[in-house]
């Protein structure tokens, strides 16, 4: 028997954490029932679907955060995209929650030192601490079999990308759109997101081995090792992969990675399908013919779908300010109608926040996997 | 159709350029080649012809000119006003304990007046949730004290500081207050540097020159003494927070020895440890620009600024250079250097740069709450009035001032400083209404500025002056 869901609020709360909530059904234990931010979240008093400019989530955003907690037996601390301050604001918030005799989620980055005191803290008011954010020193729990390393594995199952411009264009809502679309037609998803909370949602959160300083050949043969290990053990029909940040860099003051892990992953693993999520812009064929020339002969790989976010780059600023882009988020109004417009052209341009597009782009990956199907090799 | 090539020809003493508007790129050529371009003549010697077409065949020398006057950011006005206001400046009082001759609320019958109006509790609250509700992408948000003179609400300001802190859930605001420095006692001191307020400190100069224009508004008497008191007190014991927070603002009247301001910057220890010193000139509307004193200010200046060149080619010592001038240097090191990107051509749809959508780099909040897109536009102008705290931003009135450049619509199209134009719509304020004329007026001092800067910065460049130092965008020559 399946055990009954603790009711859940998160605190803060913005565009980042967005998609978790439009999704929160796939939280093991936790049900979403409430969500508090500060007046300075731009979200205050308005329906949570607002922050990504998608469909309504049917939870009011509140700024009264005590007020919110009587009505819950947890609170999911979130990641937002302008971090408040752990000292002033996050942890007497915990304080007041452990005094409650409510559970702690974290689902942001804390230190050792904030980590032991946020556990000291759970510990000492005994309640539960759930912590979901990989990293150097907290890896999730996955062992893998044994595989032999410098060897690329074949997998024999269908792999989808999801990959994009850069962050905040709604890469993590399309893997979990697509997850959304394959759980519901019956498949078992092998899924590695290209957050680090992922475990929260059930899946694996890109492993930390990506981002550390190793020779790029190891972190090709150990990622394609992971997913190999994933096909073997976890046994699931097709396999999502978010692909962090973006596939190049956006300027010479804004270099990034310069794609360098979605050129990793892509050596470690081909997709047969990928969907390519971009930032809001009034762009003609050209753009989209450009992308899937970037993804073919840079990545090796071909993109069939766009998804299309709210975010625009403010393209003055990022010329101006070194590692440092700032956006302007465009209503979910002018993105539908730029979306629509595509459509009308005959371009594969999905919202993925509008549930119904969601749900269409998952038909279109699904077909395109079928279509390998078709024709049975031996 | 204008077929002529979109470009700004210039000469330095050592070499001729032109600036190819559509790359804003600079190209050095070769003298003969100027005279024809500047002539409108196809070039007659065999090389000239060749580079001539080397340039048209890589893209420079075209024709191309924007077909109509439109501001990218149009279309997204209410998507960037709904959550990338950056800064909001409160007018906390309209009162004043200076009266500086050039100040506009001095000079009341012009853009403002000083009255008795002040920001009450409530309008500074709506003002703080304004910001703290529409800067969702802002990464740190700032909130500026403005006056009158804004010590004179002192209380006010540490009421909106409390509160701000209160309601931003963690995330950092920044506080700004521009004051002229009279009222700062110690425990205001104490108050500002726990919460890390930037003050900008208004500071003309040594005693005589300090004394002429920024008088008290009791006894008519020179404020200089009673605002060095402050600056030494200040210095002195709290000499971190002078080196972080405090900034002072020069307003140069050229009707002084240039050698008393520069003595006095470089002398003063609590200048030259303070985090910034901003200056300008007196705008001639207020001074005498052709008194003889006044001419020969400007003459002393060119000499500082020559020897600020030499020691940017390393021939003359740093420590030389006159405070007074390093900011030249500076702005046309941001403007030509770090600023000027190259590109392939200019848009079709495009509006010269310049204005900012008004209200989202620095709106401001009358004492009545009036919004205004920032505190250097006058509050008498009906145009700038883009909104107000209860009912929001007028998004027409945003949208119209910020395709300012549809006033002057044909020159713009045509004008070579396009994509590197400084002229906003407070340069268009003729008092009543935006005029096309008074930016058409503003055009000339803009082009004028960067026809001097194009020739300073490749002069500088001739003579080995080391640009790369500054990381981006080495100019263009082919």
């Amino acid at each position: 028997m399946k055990q009954k869901k603790k009711k859940a609020i998160v605190y803060p709360y913005d565009i980042q954490f967005a998609p978790v909530v439009r999704y929160s059904h796939f939280i093991e234990n936790y049900e979403i029932v409430g969500i508090a931010a500060p007046l300075s979240s731009g979200c205050c008093g308005k329906d949570a679907g607002r922050a990504d400019c998608g469909d309504d989530i049917g939870i009011i955003v509140s700024e009264d955060f005590s007020e919110a907690l009587e009505n819950c037996e947890a609170v999911i601390f979130a990641k937002t995209e302008r971090e408040g301050s752990y000292t002033e604001d996050l942890y007497p918030k915990m304080k007041e929650v452990a005094g409650a005799g409510k559970d702690i989620i974290v689902a942001f980055n804390l230190n050792r030192d904030n980590y032991n005191q946020v556990k000291a803290l759970c510990d000492e008011n005994k309640v539960t601490f759930g912590y979901f954010h990989n990293e150097e020193w907290f890896n999730m729990p996955f062992e893998p079999p044994y595989l032999s390393a410098h060897k690329l594995y074949t997998l024999e199952t269908p792999v989808v990308f999801v990959l994009g411009e850069g962050e905040k264009c709604n890469k993590f809502e399309t893997q979990l759109a697509l997850r959304e679309y394959f759980t519901s037609q019956g498949y078992k998803v092998g899924q590695i997101g290209s957050r680090k909370y992922c475990e929260l949602m059930g899946f694996h959160s890109m492993p930390n081995f990506m981002f550390e300083a190793r020779h790029e050949m190891e972190k090709i043969y150990l990622f394609n090792k992971l997913v190999k290990s994933i096909e073997v053990v976890e046994k699931p029909d097709v396999i999502i992969i978010g692909v962090p940040g973006g596939v190049a860099s956006m300027n010479a003051k804004n270099a990034g990675y310069c794609g360098i892990t979605a050129y990793e992953i892509a050596n470690a693993v081909t997709p047969d399908a990928a969907v390519f999520c971009m930032y809001y812009a009034i762009w003609d064929h050209t753009y989209y013919d450009e992308m899937k020339n970037i993804a073919k002969y840079k990545l090796g790989l071909e993109v069939q779908n766009f998804v299309v976010s709210c975010s625009r780059v403010d393209w003055a600023g990022a010329a101006e300010t070194m590692n440092h882009m700032d956006f302007f988020t465009i209503s979910g109004r002018k993105v539908e109608a730029y979306k629509s417009e595509k459509q009308s052209e005959g371009l594969p341009v999905y919202n993925v926040v509008n549930m119904d597009d969601a749900k269409k782009l998952g038909e279109r990956v699904e077909d395109i996997l079928a279509g390998y199907a078709e024709i049975e090799f031996y | 159709m204008n077929n002529k090539p979109n470009i700004h020809l210039f000469r330095t003493r050592g070499a001729s350029y032109f600036y190819d508007a559509n790359t804003a790129a600079i190209v050095k050529i070769s003298d003969s080649l100027y005279d024809a371009l500047l002539n409108e003549k196809e070039p007659t010697l065999k090389e000239d012809i060749e580079y001539k077409e080397k340039l048209i065949s890589k893209g420079y020398l075209s024709s191309f000119r924007p077909k109509e006057i439109v501001h990218p950011s149009t279309d997204i006005v209410e998507d960037i006003l709904e959550n990338n206001v950056e800064m909001i400046t409160l007018q906390l009082t309209q009162q004043c304990n200076f009266r500086c001759a050039y100040c506009p609320y001095t000079i009341a019958s012009e853009d403002r007046g000083h009255s008795a109006k002040r920001m009450t509790f409530e309008m500074a609250k709506k003002g703080v949730d304004f910001l703290l509700t529409h800067s969702a992408n802002v990464k740190d948000p700032v909130i500026g004290f403005y006056g009158g003179e804004p010590f004179l609400e002192f209380d006010l300001i540490k009421k909106v500081i409390e509160y701000t802190k209160k309601k931003a859930g963690g995330k950092f605001f920044g506080f700004t207050v521009t004051t002229n420095g009279s009222l700062l006692t110690e425990d205001k001191v104490q108050f500002l540097e726990e919460n890390s307020v930037i003050v900008m400190i208004s500071l003309d100069g040594p005693k005589e020159v300090h004394d002429k224009n920024r008088k008290l508004a009791v006894s008519g008497k020179g404020s200089f003494e009673k605002v060095m008191d402050n600056v030494m007190r200040l210095y002195d014991a709290h000499p971190s927070f002078v080196k972080n927070n405090i900034q002072f603002n020069a307003v140069v009247d050229p009707v002084n020895q240039f050698s008393c301001f520069n003595e006095f910057f470089i002398k003063a220890e609590y200048i030259k440890n303070s985090s910034m010193l901003r200056t300008q000139i007196l705008e001639s509307k207020y001074t005498d620009y052709s008194d003889p004193t006044a001419v020969e200010f400007f003459m002393e200046r060119e000499q500082e600024i020559f020897k600020m060149f030499l020691a940017k080619m390393g021939r003359l010592s740093e420590e030389k250079i006159s405070p007074l001038v390093k900011m030249q240097y500076e702005e046309m090191i941001n403007k030509l250097h770090l600023g000027r990107r190259t590109m392939l051509s200019l848009p079709e749809y495009g509006h010269p740069s310049g204005p900012c959508v008004p209200g989202s780099a620095r709106v401001f909040l009358s004492c009545d709450g009036t919004l205004l897109p920032c505190e250097k536009v006058s509050e008498k102008t009906d145009a700038f009035k883009i909104g107000t705290i209860d009912e929001g931003f007028d998004f027409d009135l945003v949208r119209k001032i910020l395709n300012i450049g549809k006033l002057t619509e044909e020159a713009c199209k045509n004008c070579w400083a396009f994509t590197m134009c400084v002229s906003c719509a407070n340069g268009c304020d003729d008092g009543s209404e935006l005029s096309a004329q008074k930016r058409l007026a503003d055009c000339q001092d803009v082009k004028g500025y960067l026809d001097e800067a194009f020739v300073h910065y490749c002069t500088l460049k001739e003579l080995g002056c080391n640009y790369a130092a500054y990381g981006f965008n080495d100019p263009v020559e082919l």
